[in-house]
């Protein structure tokens, strides 16, 4: 049985109390020990007593600094759960995001002085409560959050500990992402319960040379990453000494084999994983371990999504519902402890997003995938009209939504996701009318939805092209991108 | 070529990766302060000047380039080594 206060918890304050004097953090070119990591976290937690607010959700503005992390933890230790807000996003979007969870408290960079030791007594809270709340594109126009419980996490730290991967205290593991994405959280959990060191990316940086500096001058030994950002850096691989790397996850995309096998010439003595999750399921909840220099299980040139973890049942659906045979499409589906107890406050699509099997809870992934003969399950793409950019979960139907407000509903637009000649997933918005400046168009964007989200090519069209249902022919529109 | 023509070569370039065509150019623009500065614009960006002045960056020279100056910096660097 899982335990969060037991496998988190008390597993962070354990390196606390070992070492006090190793490196926890190095933020922006600065080491903090775990010392000044538990002084952070104890100042904050003052902080969030003293403020007597009985609310069991926090919000948490986003910075790359110790005090952001220390919250975190704070407000673990005090029983409450955090929903992270980035300062980057619209202001309208955050205030959707905490009047939706009905939260009127953010922690920012809370730098409360330290007035003593507060690091146990932790307030009692169940396997239940939850742990926080990531919200992400909604198709609707309205972002969607989904919530994670403690044992949720409690249940991934446990699967991740069973793949094998191992981390010492001596290590130095990289934290790439932004902390409203979830693998930031396996990032900073996988570290600090372990007594190792977390490498962050500052905001405001390339993100994928930063990263590409941390492993090669400061011998990073352990990270996950979007294979996008090996893309980008994949015309420098052989200039790149990625030695040091023991262990690489790659994540949050579809993994590319030719990639990988380049990759393999850079990270010379390097483990490499492809993990696979979506939120709902908490962070990872299948994995495939590369070998190298071997036949690895690949579709389309896209490497296998593997075999579900320890603590994640799989299985894969038609449309009516019922199992597929071996080698034939379907719905991926997962249950277990891993997986949310639903959306927030959102019953319609509770409703259709999960549904009970046999007894058990399942989550609708909405991926196509079928079951190789080896027992791993291969990736086939989207049932829907979802992206990746960057690792980012992009709902295509939530910027069409905002762009058609733009117009007030005069207009029709449609949003295709297409790869770019550096094999690089984009956006592409069409509207149909006669060419004008896209400038206040993509202005009223950039109001609505985080910088990721934004087109980079928005396309005018007359008349949108019709398929033989009468419907608008994405495919011939995605035709005019290449 | 001086950093006046540098500039003016640059113009064209910055301003249709950062889709800003009335951008006015200036050392402290970064990704911290230009909202279209991606990773993809930047990845993108750097082949347009790499083929519009001939040269190649190395990847230890780009992960110094964190502003509009410094490029242009390392630019003048490689014209001027040229």
């Amino acid at each position: 049985m899982t335990n969060f206060k037991l496998q988190i918890l008390a597993t962070i304050r354990n390196s606390i109390a070992n070492y006090p004097d190793k490196n926890a953090f190095y933020i922006d070119g600065a080491y903090y020990t775990y010392r000044q990591f538990a002084e952070r976290v104890s100042a904050i937690r003052g902080v969030i007593r003293a403020a007597e607010i009985n609310e069991q959700i926090w919000g948490l503005a986003l910075h790359d600094d110790l005090n952001t992390y220390a919250s975190i933890f704070a407000l673990w230790m005090e029983g409450k759960a955090y929903v992270p807000l980035h300062p980057s996003w619209p202001e309208e979007r955050i205030a959707s995001i905490k009047e939706q969870v009905g939260c009127s408290n953010a922690l920012d960079s809370c730098d409360a002085p330290y007035t003593g030791d507060l690091l146990d007594d932790w307030l009692e809270a169940s396997d239940e409560d939850l742990a926080y709340i990531l919200f992400t594109s909604g198709s609707t126009g309205v972002p969607k959050g989904v919530q994670l419980t403690r044992r949720n996490i409690a249940a991934f730290m446990d699967s991740f500990w069973k793949t094998g991967i191992d981390i010492t205290p001596e290590d130095r593991c990289m934290q790439v992402f932004d902390l409203t994405f979830d693998v930031s959280v396996q990032s900073y959990l996988v570290a600090l319960t372990r007594g190792a060191c977390v490498y962050t990316v500052p905001y405001g940086q390339v993100k994928y040379l930063y990263a590409a500096s941390l492993i090669q001058e400061q011998h990073i030994t352990f990270g996950a990453m979007a294979p996008s950002m090996l893309t980008y850096l994949r015309p420098y691989f052989e200039e790149f000494d990625a030695s040091s790397m023991k262990v690489c996850i790659l994540t949050a995309e579809a993994c590319p084999v030719d990639l990988m096998e380049a990759w393999y010439g850079c990270a010379k003595n390097t483990e490499i994983y492809d993990f696979y999750g979506p939120t709902e399921a908490t962070i990872y909840c299948t994995y495939y371990k590369l070998t190298r220099g071997g036949e690895n299980l690949s579709l389309n040139g896209i490497i296998s999504i593997g075999k579900p973890l320890a603590n994640v049942q799989a299985i894969i659906i038609r449309e009516d519902g019922t199992l597929v045979e071996e080698q034939e499409k379907g719905e991926l589906c997962v249950a277990g402890d891993q997986v949310t107890p639903g959306y927030w406050k959102n019953d319609e699509k509770n409703a259709s997003s999960f549904f009970i099997r046999d007894g058990v809870r399942y989550y609708h992934t909405g991926d196509l995938c079928y079951w190789h003969e080896s027992g791993n399950i291969m990736y086939s793409g989207r049932i829907d009209q979802q992206a990746k950019i960057q690792g980012f979960r992009v709902e295509l139907g939530e910027i069409e939504h905002h762009a058609r407000q733009f117009y007030q509903n005069e207009r029709r637009v449609i949003a295709l996701a297409f790869q770019n000649v550096q094999n690089l997933t984009e956006i592409a918005l069409f509207v149909e009318s006669e060419i004008e400046d896209p400038k206040s168009l993509i202005d009223y964007l950039r109001s609505k939805m985080p910088s990721y989200m934004i087109p980079t090519r928005i396309l005018y069209e007359p008349t949108f092209p019709l398929n033989k249902s009468e419907k608008i022919d994405r495919n011939e529109l995605k035709k005019k991108l290449q | 070529m001086n950093r006046e023509e540098i500039i003016e070569k640059l113009t064209p370039i910055v301003r249709s990766n950062l889709q800003n065509e009335s951008l006015e150019l200036r050392d402290d623009l970064s990704a911290e302060n230009v909202s279209t500065w991606t990773s993809l614009a930047f990845m993108q960006m750097l082949t347009d000047i790499e083929n519009e002045f001939g040269i190649k960056f190395k990847m230890m020279e780009l992960i110094r380039l964190r502003s509009l100056g410094d490029i242009i910096q390392s630019l003048e660097a490689h014209l001027a080594n040229a």
